[in-house]
């Protein structure tokens, strides 16, 4: 039942995210797209996340929610488009794999974005652990001023 | 795409996981629920005006009703990345396992949803 939850919010999110998003973009540009995370994201997070909804185990690789979204963009697309309800800009959307789109074409991006976040997430562990350090021997001084 | 393009692409899905990794977990710790509200707009809508708002990720894509490539978010690079980091951190591939089925097949209904919108 956790996975049925989990699968079906995340699924519902990437929804929101991948048509709100863009609909900001379309209508209001970079000021848009800078805004989008922050209407879209905290209530993503907090359900999937911060409640742990998501099935992640505690001792098990972390799946994000950012990867159920960007999977969600490369197979179902993004639209920023608008209902007749509020107005008649120009459509930005761009089809995905399920329309048929070639994945081939973006093959040389994945493997740029897979080694980038391999050595964004390796830098990032690094320098965690730094941090740690560093916290943890201001501790111990502070103890001992203490 | 020439190498320029795979460079900034490189750069731009480096950034993301490197700043969610090194803040989101400390800052959350810290401050709680209104931490993760505000960091998440702050961490991934800055990253987002340079990968996507002044194009450092090369998307080979076409305008709809036209097709090319699909559409390759940055969202990939946050969870690739944040993946890989809890990997480098010491947690479990096969404990996840179950997780990453979950999420993939998320993906893939999210995507269905998105399919059916865009027409």
């Amino acid at each position: 039942m956790r996975y049925f939850i989990g699968i079906v919010l995340g699924a519902l999110w990437s929804v929101v995210i991948f048509t709100g998003w863009p609909a900001l973009v379309n209508q209001y540009g970079a000021i848009g797209g800078w805004l989008g995370p922050f209407l879209m994201l905290p209530m993503a997070w907090a359900t999937l996340h911060y409640w742990p909804v998501f099935p992640n185990h505690k001792d098990g690789a972390w799946v994000d929610l950012a990867l159920i979204v960007g999977i969600a963009a490369t197979f179902g697309g993004i639209k920023g488009g608008f209902s007749p309800f509020v107005g008649t800009r120009e459509l930005l959307a761009v089809g995905g794999i399920y329309h048929g789109a070639d994945v081939t074409a973006q093959l040389p991006t994945l493997a740029a974005i897979v080694l980038g976040a391999v050595f964004g997430a390796y830098v990032g562990v690094q320098a965690d652990r730094l941090i740690a350090a560093a916290e943890a021997e201001s501790e111990e001084k502070g103890e001992k001023a203490a | 795409m020439t190498w320029h393009h795979f460079l900034t692409t490189f750069a731009g899905a480096a950034a993301l996981p490197a700043i969610l990794v090194i803040g989101f977990p400390r800052l959350v710790k810290r401050f709680g629920l209104v931490a993760g509200f505000l960091f998440s707009g702050f961490i991934v809508g800055s990253v987002w005006l340079a990968n996507h708002g002044a194009g450092l990720f090369y998307e080979n894509v076409a305008f709809w009703p036209e097709l090319k490539g699909p559409w390759f978010d940055m969202a990939w690079a946050g969870g690739i990345g944040l993946y890989a980091a809890s990997v480098f951190q010491g947690k479990s591939i096969v404990k996840g396992l179950p997780a990453l089925a979950a999420g993939i097949a998320s993906g893939l209904l999210g995507g269905l949803f998105l399919y059916a919108f865009i027409q």
